[in-house]
């Protein structure tokens, strides 16, 4: 087995640099098994409100998995999560939990029967009272938020058609305005750009990175594409394994480490 | 080999089926042919009734009780599929178990609409009709019941299926969005259901129709009512006239559902 990177963050660290905000995600030797297999082995890291960061790794390695447990699908095994200083496990799933962490999944998220105005304002149900959300249904409420979240992707134009009728690229878009209306201080992407074409795909990472950004939020995804991630993430971390490879500002990882991460079993060097 | 049931008997299913056709030739030859089985004076009626469907009565007298008589088959239909649509949704929805988390009541839930779904259906319309009818007299409200009940049934039984069929993974992000399981249903569930709902509803209205009309044999007036008489009276041009009103009733149905459900379907994929 390879030693751990150099450069591995551990949260004692993290916890005492200049801000005196909590880190937006603090993993304390956090794991995943699933019988005797383990999909995550215990890892802590520390990611700072506001910062880009792209998991990277061959399929298996855990990223997914490490991904769900930061969104609050999965439960660790070992260890704990805390995200801006309160533990996961403590929030209340639905709405207190949406509020902290919003997720953004490959492709399939959508209601295709609703308007791409009405899918973006559900991310709006977890304030809504049952009646303002019945009512939504023909009357969309908060209309103007969810118009002004459409423009900021760039699909304004599209608010009243069913979802199920956009493009990928568009639904995907939806997909991210609905996260910014519902808001959460993290935003969680597993794979999303990776069912879509190469250019769609430079596209909607754009937006979202960029509208993270300019919220403020802190984004963890999973990508496929290490260009992709090079580009658009300050942070990437490389996963095989279940163990981290690396964890490095996205300038510094090289192109050694990146073929090394995706190599096949017994053909890395030692 | 031939380890799948019903398979490698091939060379038994057949003669099965040769030992089924000597025994339905052998029967042809039991049969008394000459006993009256066949009305020899049936041809002549078939060859008066074919003939008098291109022949309708086509008086103002016949058109009007027609018209009239459509109006009251289409409400009853209609008023027994507002019923039906009573009993059938919420009982669809409970029966769907998806707007309950905690999962023995969900268990209880569904198996409980359930039950009382497959009570209303498993009873037909006419058998209804009779107890209604012997028990509230010959008024609408009978012919209305027969009609809701069973069809509550069979819609709610379906409206459960739809809504529990719908794919998942919209329904978990709204979840994801903070959206509480009554909120999932009304914003992801029922929307994504919906085209299917109705156009079942739809083609339930159609065999409304149908059976209002047959339960108006039992004297609730109607189109059936008239068919009826006719062929007591055996005015068979005059039957035809009002199985025509029958046929323009359905597919006047047929076409109102098929603009409604252009106007709620999504082309898929």
């Amino acid at each position: 087995m390879k030693t751990t990177s150099p450069s591995k963050i551990s949260p004692a660290i993290s916890a005492s640099s200049p801000s005196s905000r909590p880190p937006a995600v603090l993993i304390d030797e956090a794991g995943k098994t699933y019988g005797d297999v383990e999909a995550v082995r215990p890892l802590s890291l520390t990611i700072r409100p506001g910062e880009t960061v792209a998991l990277l790794g061959p399929s298996g390695s855990g990223k997914t998995t490490l991904l769900s447990m930061i969104a609050g699908e999965l439960e660790p095994s070992d260890g704990s999560i805390h995200l801006r200083g309160r533990n996961l496990a403590d929030l209340h799933p639905g709405r207190e939990l949406s509020r902290e962490v919003g997720m953004i999944h490959q492709q399939y998220d959508l209601v295709p029967n609703l308007s791409a105005l009405q899918n973006v304002l559900a991310g709006r149900l977890g304030d809504w009272g049952l009646v303002k959300s019945v009512v939504s249904l023909l009357w969309p409420q908060d209309r103007q938020m969810g118009l002004t979240a459409l423009e900021r992707v760039g699909v304004s134009d599209r608010a009243r058609v069913r979802a199920g009728l956009l493009s990928g690229g568009e639904q995907q878009r939806v997909a991210v305005a609905r996260l910014l209306v519902q808001n959460p201080a993290i935003i969680v992407a597993d794979e999303p750009v990776s069912s879509l074409d190469p250019a769609r795909a430079d596209e909607v990472m754009g937006i979202l990175t960029e509208a993270a950004r300019k919220a403020g939020k802190t984004l963890v995804a999973t990508v496929h594409s290490t260009d992709v991630a090079r580009t658009y993430f300050e942070r990437l971390i490389g996963l095989r394994n279940g163990a981290r490879e690396f964890d490095l500002p996205s300038h510094l990882v090289t192109d050694d480490q990146l073929n090394d991460l995706y190599a096949l079993e017994g053909l890395r060097d030692e | 080999m031939n380890e799948r049931p019903g398979e490698g008997s091939l060379g038994g299913r057949g003669a099965l089926t040769a030992i089924l056709l000597i025994a339905f030739s052998i029967s042809l030859v039991g049969i008394g042919w000459d006993d009256g089985l066949i009305n020899a004076g049936g041809f002549r009626a078939v060859g008066q009734i074919l003939l008098a469907a291109i022949q309708p009565q086509l008086t103002l007298d016949v058109l009007s009780t027609g018209a009239r008589s459509t109006w009251t088959t289409l409400t009853y239909a209609w008023a027994g599929m507002t019923v039906a649509l009573i009993i059938g949704m919420p009982l669809g929805i409970i029966g769907s178990g998806t707007v309950v988390r905690s999962s023995w009541t969900r268990r209880w839930n569904i198996s409980s609409a359930r039950l009382a779904l497959a009570v209303f259906r498993s009873i037909h319309e006419l058998v209804w009709a009779w107890l209604f009818v012997a028990a509230l007299g010959l008024s609408p409200m009978a012919g209305v019941l027969a009609l809701g009940l069973p069809y509550g049934g069979i819609l709610g039984r379906i409206y459960a299926e739809l809504l529990q069929d719908v794919p998942e993974s919209p329904l978990r992000a709204l979840r994801s969005a903070g959206a509480s399981e009554w909120r999932v249903f009304w914003f992801g569930r029922l929307p994504m259901a919906l085209p299917d709902m109705l156009s079942y509803t739809f083609y339930r209205l159609e065999c409304g129709i149908r059976s209002a009309a047959i339960l108006s044999f039992v004297g609730l007036g109607g189109l059936g009512h008239n068919i009826q008489i006719s062929l007591q009276d055996i005015d068979y041009s005059r039957m035809w006239t009002f199985v025509y009103f029958l046929i323009a009733l359905v597919v006047a149905v047929d076409i109102w559902s098929s603009l409604v459900r252009r106007r709620v379907a999504i082309e898929r994929g």
